[in-house]
C-alpha cells in the first residue's frame, strides 16, 4: 500500500499530434511538389523543343533531383508516425497518473481509520499507471531511434552528395555554338551524382524514376551514361 | 535528330521562372518541416532522447531542404543560361549569314 502521488509524466500529447499532422502535410505537399517537378521541368523542355546530349543531361539531373525530393516524404512520414505513437502512449500514462493521483487524494480525505483500506484498493490503478509511464518511456526510445535513423539518411548523405556536385561541377567554358550540346557545363555530372543519390535512397519505397527508359507519363528514353560510361538507373 | 536551330530560347529562359516557383513552394514547405519538427522538440520534453534527436532532425531537414533548393536555384540558372547561348549563338549566326549576303 502506498499513499504517495505519482508524478505526471511531462510533455504535451495534444501538441505532438498536432505538430505530427503538420508534418505528415508537408509530406503530402512535398510529394505534389516532386510530381509538379516531373511535369514541369520535362514541359520546359518539351516546349522549347529542346534535344540533344544537354537535354538529357538536364532531364537526368531534374527527374534525380524530383525524385530525391519527393524521398523525404517517406522520411517526414515516419517521424510523424513515431512522434504519433508517442504522444499516445504519453497521454495514456498522463491520464492514469492524474486518474491514480486524484484518486488518492481522494481517498486521504477519509477519516484516518479507513485511509488504510481505501489505499490498498489503488494498488491495482497504481501499478497500471507505472506501467503506463514505462511504456509512455519505451515509446519514446523508440520514436527518438526511428527520428535518428531518417534524418541521418538525408543530413549526412546529402551533405556528402552536395560536396560531390559542387567538386564536379567546376566551371568549365560555355559552348558556343548553336548545337543542341550547348549549354551551361555540369548537368550531366550532377545527374550522375544525384543517380546515386537516388541509389542509395532506392531501398526506401522511392517511387519510379519517371524519366527512366521506359518509364510511363513521359515517353522519354533516357539514353545518359554516367561519367564511368554506365547508364543512368 | 534535329538539332540547334529548332531550340526555342525563349521557352527555357521562361522555364527559369517556373523553375524558381518551384524553389519558392519548396522554401515554403521546408518552413513549415522545420517548424512542426521544432515543436515537436518542445513539446516532448518529457523524453529527453526523442526531444534531442527532434531538435537535431529540425536542423538536418532545414539543411536538407536548402541544398535541395540550391539544386533547383542552379536548374533555374543553368536554364537562363542555356538560353542565352543560344541567343547569342543565333545572333552569331545571322550576323555571320548577313556578312555573306554583303560581300556578294
Amino acid at each position: 500500500m502506498s499513499g504517495a502521488l505519482l508524478p505526471v509524466p511531462p510533455g504535451n500529447p495534444d501538441a505532438l499530434e498536432g505538430y505530427a499532422s503538420m508534418l505528415a502535410s508537408a509530406a503530402g505537399q512535398i510529394d505534389a511538389l516532386a510530381s509538379s517537378s516531373v511535369r514541369v521541368t520535362a514541359g520546359i523542355k518539351s516546349n522549347a523543343s529542346w534535344t540533344g546530349s544537354a537535354a538529357e543531361g538536364y532531364s537526368a539531373f531534374t527527374g534525380a533531383l524530383a525524385q530525391t525530393v519527393g524521398g523525404t516524404m517517406s522520411h517526414l512520414n515516419r517521424i510523424a508516425s513515431a512522434v504519433r505513437n508517442y504522444a499516445e502512449c504519453l497521454r495514456t500514462a498522463q491520464e492514469k497518473v492524474a486518474a491514480y493521483n486524484t484518486a488518492v487524494e481522494a481517498a486521504s480525505c477519509l477519516i484516518p481509520a479507513k485511509q488504510p483500506a481505501a489505499l490498498a484498493a489503488l494498488d491495482g490503478e497504481r501499478l497500471q499507471a507505472e506501467a503506463a509511464v514505462i511504456a509512455a518511456d519505451t515509446a519514446g526510445d523508440i520514436a527518438a531511434q526511428d527520428v535518428q535513423g531518417s534524418m541521418t539518411i538525408q543530413s549526412v548523405y546529402l551533405q556528402q552528395q552536395v560536396q560531390l556536385l559542387d567538386a564536379q561541377t567546376r566551371p568549365a567554358p560555355v559552348s558556343p555554338g548553336p548545337r543542341a550540346e550547348a549549354a551551361p557545363p555540369g548537368w550531366q555530372q550532377r545527374a550522375a551524382a544525384l543517380a546515386r543519390l537516388r541509389q542509395f535512397l532506392g531501398g526506401d519505397g522511392l517511387p519510379d524514376d519517371p524519366h527512366a527508359e521506359g518509364a510511363s507519363g513521359t515517353g522519354y528514353e533516357n539514353p545518359y551514361t554516367d561519367l564511368n560510361g554506365d547508364p543512368v538507373p | 535528330m534535329s538539332q540547334g536551330f529548332t531550340v526555342k530560347a525563349g521557352a527555357l529562359s521562361a522555364g527559369g521562372q517556373q523553375v524558381a516557383g518551384l524553389v519558392s513552394t519548396l522554401e515554403s514547405i521546408a518552413s513549415d518541416v522545420v517548424q512542426a519538427i521544432s515543436g515537436m522538440a518542445g513539446s516532448a520534453s518529457g523524453h529527453a532522447g526523442l526531444a534531442s534527436a527532434l531538435t537535431s532532425a529540425a536542423g538536418n531537414g532545414a539543411k536538407t531542404y536548402h541544398d535541395l533548393g540550391a539544386a533547383y536555384r542552379y536548374v533555374g540558372e543553368s536554364l537562363a543560361a542555356t538560353a542565352s547561348a543560344y541567343d547569342r549563338a543565333e545572333q552569331t549566326l545571322v550576323a555571320s549569314i548577313s556578312g555573306i549576303g554583303g560581300g556578294r
